[in-house]
């Protein structure tokens, strides 16, 4: 900016030659020891400027960009091989030599790295590919996708598709309507009202032959208790109003739901905050059966005071429910919701030197001088964390289900960065986790040494999954409850 | 809401769902032995995150002298679909390596107003570190700043620093500082400030 010439600023900035003519003008009264001092300049709109920052923030910078990642034959189907294509940039020409994906889907999560040859790294992008023994069932799978040069340069990227079912016929099962819970249950919804428990999901019927199969319309229903064979809590049959067809390489969806009145098995399974399995049954024209199953059960819920330490730019502000949103997910995979989130702010003029932690101490000196008086988990999402290494604390282990005291509520680093345009964001999938690890810690959670794991000592955005045993270890605290 | 009291008896016996082919999957990986800086650069991703939360006990991270060109390399990716607390904490590890590149580097960012000021920050703690003797000088600038995180940071690394000269900035400092925040830092800052802190040596 101090240094270029006329021709060079409009051929690097894309600026006009007036432009031009008022940086070399504004220059030559005062040196640009920062991109702000742009804003002095007439003519340049908004949009250009924050193009400039982007410009001036890439020029010389030695990453790698990866731009997208696509499935090779356009979708992924169950238990067939597949391929991911990962499109990158290197506008460094650095000796990209490795792509790395780890997966994280309904298993263990897995990782498969490949070497590029130099005609993908001329190309500019490279075929993963997943083997047999590497393909996924039906359902969501989230790819981490990492590039990395010769010299350790790395750039990262993340993608989710949805494995289709590939086999001639199926019938599964998956939860619906705005209850759905994270490990591919189906919710009992109490219905105050009604005094009822309401049961929704959706049957999905894949055809992967390329004529239309129709299906007869009775549909055959079971809650089981223990799993299909254990107990039978209630069964019975009801026809489809209309026709169903099911056509070639293609789907067929419907949504059916159960009102379980106070006094039925259902309700009583329910209300005993039991879980069960509905298997649902139907039967093609030509005799074929297709099942599927799904369990059931009431949700478990927190609440969350999200407290801002200090005022945030809006962007900030957006990026930061987006980051609680990701902590829900986290949870809902495991059955574990939101009662709600409420918002707060300690605005900077209240928020003292609290907006920057520079110890475990004076995190326990926030917790005591400030606190929301319900009984949901107080989070504070503080400007910075100067603490030397950490970036989240959590009062105590579980923390305490009353609120009072040094010890109730969790801290965590806001993590921000700038982005492109110069904007300041907070980093959603990061700071999602860093809430949902220390919250976890707050429901009772200690650290674990379990791949993926939230709870890792050190874990990071891609480790995101809790376990059977974690659950259950939340359930006791007291701002846990039903919903 | 049903009924929101403590949950002690929540049963769950359901089988978990199968999944065919079951629930894992072997990884493959490339042999990073002809592949150096990427192993390293994958140890240093783990190392630099070893203890991200406060509930884990402290932990001493190894960084090497031949590791400084790497964590260059994590601090000028500003990659938004990186891990930007990674980025941070180069930054930090920065700070034990005193050279006139590092210098160098810290020293930008930390004037960068395009830069988080989380990580402007945590250049100034980290080039209080690399040079203690010239901090004082280097860190004046940042008591002005525009931003009072910034001039927060900046109090809080001259308190690291410590000696005469911190001490007289931060005094003069108070004298002028609005925002309540920088002041409290300042104000603790002038009562702890003692002898120097960080162990002086050549860049």
């Amino acid at each position: 900016m101090n240094r270029a010439s006329k021709s060079e600023l409009i051929q690097h900035l894309r600026i006009t030659p007036k432009a031009a003519d008022r940086v070399v003008a504004l220059r030559q009264d005062q040196r640009f020891n920062s991109l702000q001092q742009l804003r002095s300049v007439a003519g340049l709109q908004a949009r250009t400027l924050n193009r400039i920052k982007g410009r001036v923030l890439l020029a010389g910078d030695p990453r790698l960009h990866i731009l997208d990642v696509t499935a090779s034959d356009d979708y992924i189907f169950s238990h067939k091989p597949f391929a991911l294509t990962v499109h990158f940039a290197n506008p460094a020409d650095l000796e990209v030599a490795i792509v790395s994906v780890a997966v994280l889907w309904a298993g263990e999560s897995f990782v498969v790295e490949q070497e590029l040859t130099s005609e993908e790294v001329q190309q500019c992008h490279v075929d993963v590919r997943f083997d047999e023994e590497r393909s996924l069932p039906v359902g969501p799978a989230e790819f981490h996708v990492a590039l990395y040069s010769a010299s350790g340069a790395q750039g990262s990227f993340r993608k989710t598709f949805y494995v289709l079912p590939s086999n001639p016929l199926s019938l599964s099962l998956s939860p619906a309507g705005a209850t759905v819970t994270g490990t591919w249950s189906a919710r009992g919804d109490y219905q105050d009202g009604s005094d009822t428990f309401l049961t929704e999901c959706e049957i999905t019927i894949g055809n992967g032959d390329t004529g239309i199969v129709s299906m007869n319309r009775r549909v055959n229903w079971k809650f089981w208790d223990g799993g299909v064979g254990g107990t039978l809590v209630e069964s019975g049959a009801f026809d489809w109003p209309g026709s169903i067809s099911v056509p070639g390489l293609g789907t067929w969806r419907g949504g059916i739901w159960f009102s379980s009145p106070r006094g039925s098995g259902i309700y009583n399974r329910y209300n005993g905050k039991d879980d069960m399995t509905i298997e649902i049954e139907m039967v093609a024209t030509g005799g074929r059966r297709v099942a599927g199953t799904i369990t059931c059960r009431v949700m478990l819920a927190y609440g969350v005071n999200i407290i801002k330490v200090g005022d945030f730019d809006a962007q900030e502000g957006v990026d930061l429910y987006s980051a609680v949103d990701v902590t829900r997910q986290i949870y809902e995979r495991r059955d574990i919701t939101f009662r709600s989130v409420l918002r707060w702010i300690i605005h900077d003029s209240d928020a003292g030197s609290y907006r920057i932690i520079n110890s475990e101490a004076e995190c326990y000196d926030l917790f005591r001088d400030w606190s929301v008086p319900n009984d949901y988990i107080d989070v504070y999402v503080c400007q910075d964390f100067a603490t030397g290494s950490f970036d989240g604390l959590s009062g105590d282990v579980p923390g305490p289900a009353a609120k009072g005291g040094d010890r109730d509520g969790v801290a965590v680093d806001k993590t921000g960065f700038t982005d492109g345009s110069g904007a300041k964001r907070l980093q959603i999938s990061y700071l999602g986790m860093l809430i949902g690890h220390e919250v976890g810690h707050y429901l009772g959670l200690p650290h674990i040494n379990e791949a993926g794991n939230l709870m890792l000592s050190n874990s990071g955005t891609n480790d995101t999954n809790l376990n059977y045993d974690q659950y259950r270890l939340m359930l006791p605290h007291g701002f846990i409850v039903y919903l | 809401m049903a009924n929101p009291e403590i949950i002690d008896d929540f049963t769950n016996n359901e089988p978990p769902p199968t999944i065919p082919g079951g629930t894992q999957r072997p990884s493959k990986r490339v042999d990073l032995e002809r592949f150096n800086a990427i192993r390293r650069r994958q140890e240093l991703n783990a190392l630099l995150t070893q203890r991200t939360c406060g509930v884990s006990e402290a932990v001493v991270q190894d960084f090497e002298p031949g590791d400084v060109p790497l964590l260059l390399q994590i601090v000028h990716e500003r990659d938004p679909n990186g891990n930007q607390a990674i980025r941070k904490h180069a930054v930090r590890a920065l700070g034990e390596f005193r050279n006139v590149e590092v210098l160098e580097v810290l020293w930008r960012i930390s004037s960068d107003d395009l830069e988080p000021e989380g990580i402007r920050g945590q250049a100034l703690l980290a080039l209080a570190h690399v040079t203690p003797r010239m901090a004082p000088g280097l860190l004046q600038g940042s008591l002005d700043d525009e931003s009072p995180l910034i001039r927060q940071a900046a109090v809080s690394a001259l308190t690291e620093v410590g000696g005469q000269s911190a001490l007289n900035l931060v005094t003069e400092l108070l004298e002028r500082e609005r925002d309540i925040g920088v002041r409290q830092r300042a104000a603790m800052a002038a009562e702890t400030i003692g002898k120097p802190r960080i162990p002086e040596g050549d860049l």
